[in-house]
């Protein structure tokens, strides 16, 4: 004997929710990896963004533009979690949890023809992670995602002026912690051509 | 131009959103200037590092999950009225069996009266006996005006595609009456340009009917 299914709203909202982020699934592991490092996190990250939207599916729904919508609430909420383990008495960060096992390597790069390449280029990340998250978060959203500082200024809910320095000071402190003279950047440079 | 202006606009170098007579200047400086040359070429070198990180591929069940989950967190942490409801019910069920579904012309079937005490709610259940596996069945559930579908805020006619499995078909309704009187319910059921109406009679009464006499619970309805 079958179960004909009553038609629910509980079952169209569930679908609704499905049926609008399905699409932004690994877009958004994409940005939550690189704002958290590591695949445990991301994933982490992306669920509690998730567990936020579904009581916002109706509204979701009437977004026009749902990725940049979407990625404002994910930073956000790193931000939340940054600060709320910045204030929690055991820091522990990821690193130091799994640092004898194989998934200890955050990331794996392209170009993994040379190590010396592939040093600097993890050289670069442990740099970004130096950064406060406002200025790591600004990095990974202009540099990498491609927003525009104006389309940030209503995203980040920062004027755009104190966006333009916090992207200065971001980059000079990228620029300062690789720039060791004889370091690898100059090594990486001269790869490059 | 100075040094110094090129420090507070690299940014926007980088970036290429100077204006083009700025993007010359800017450019003519950093041929003459090793110091202001070499930075803004440690700059983009770590911009292009950047955009070479790779990331490890998503999980190829993650997606499935993560929704699953924030449904599931929501659906089920909050106690479930219609769950309650149904169990509450449980010793009140009343079957409607309706046999035959063949889908060849209108029809209206009749079924005995159903009673249902005031305010109170009573699953009636739908058997619907099907020759073949039949998809996108658009079924449509009609009540009268005394009559409500519970959980259903109130709406008298309520539509939906679904479909049968060949044999037995069970939709339970969980009808609820709110004013006295003589009521019904019209299940239709549409598929491929044809259908077939059932008409379910369902009295109100006072007092509300606690029936354990509800022998037999499954009344067939003959075709
Ligand atoms: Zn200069």
């Amino acid at each position: 004997m079958s179960l004909i299914n009553l038609w629910s709203r509980k079952q169209d909202k569930q679908q609704l929710f499905e049926s609008l982020l399905a699409p932004y699934i690994e877009h958004l592991y994409k940005l939550a990896y690189r704002f958290r490092g590591n695949q445990a996190d991301a994933e982490d990250l992306v669920q509690d963004l998730l567990i936020k939207l579904y009581p916002r599916t109706q509204e979701m729904s009437g977004v026009e533009n749902l990725k940049p919508w979407l990625d404002k609430i994910l930073y956000h909420l790193f931000i939340d979690q940054k600060r709320k383990e910045s204030r929690s008495p055991i820091n522990l960060k990821s690193e130091d949890l799994d640092e004898n096992t194989e998934t200890n390597h955050p990331l794996t790069f392209i170009n993994t023809q040379s190590q010396e390449n592939d040093r600097y280029l993890e050289q670069v990340f442990q740099a970004l992670n130096e950064l406060n998250s406002d200025q790591h978060s600004l990095i990974i959203l202009h540099d990498l995602e491609g927003y525009t500082l104006s389309e940030l200024e209503q995203m980040l809910e920062t004027p755009i002026g104190t966006l333009k320095s916090r992207l200065n000071r971001a980059r000079g402190k990228l620029r300062e912690l690789l720039m060791e003279p004889n370091s690898n950047s100059q090594r990486y440079k001269q790869m490059r051509g | 131009m100075s040094c110094q202006y090129v420090k507070q606009r690299c940014d926007e170098y980088i970036d290429n959103s100077l204006s083009e007579v700025e993007n010359m200047i800017f450019k003519e400086h950093l041929d003459k200037c090793p110091t202001c040359h070499e930075q803004i070429q440690q700059a983009q070198q770590i911009r292009e590092a950047l955009h070479n990180m790779d990331i490890p591929p998503m999980r190829s069940e993650f997606a499935q999950q993560v929704i699953n989950n924030a449904v599931q967190h929501h659906e089920t942490a909050k106690p479930n009225l219609y769950k309650g409801l149904s169990l509450a019910l449980a010793a009140s069920l009343v079957f409607v069996a309706m046999t035959g579904l063949y889908f060849n012309q209108p029809v209206i079937e009749d079924s005995p009266a159903i009673v249902i005490g005031l305010n109170q709610t009573k699953n009636v259940k739908l058997l619907f006996d099907a020759k073949d596996n039949i998809d996108n069945v658009s079924i449509s559930i009609e009540l009268s005006e005394n009559l409500t579908l519970a959980g259903y805020n109130n709406s008298k006619l309520i539509s939906w595609n679904s479909q049968l499995q060949k044999g037995q078909n069970v939709l339970a309704l969980p009808i609820m009456a709110t004013e006295f009187g003589k009521g019904e319910v019209i299940a239709r059921l549409e598929h491929g340009g044809k259908n077939k109406t059932f008409l379910i009679q369902i009295n109100t009464q006072q007092g509300g009917s606690t029936r354990n006499n509800l022998n037999p619970d499954f009344t067939p309805l003959n075709v």
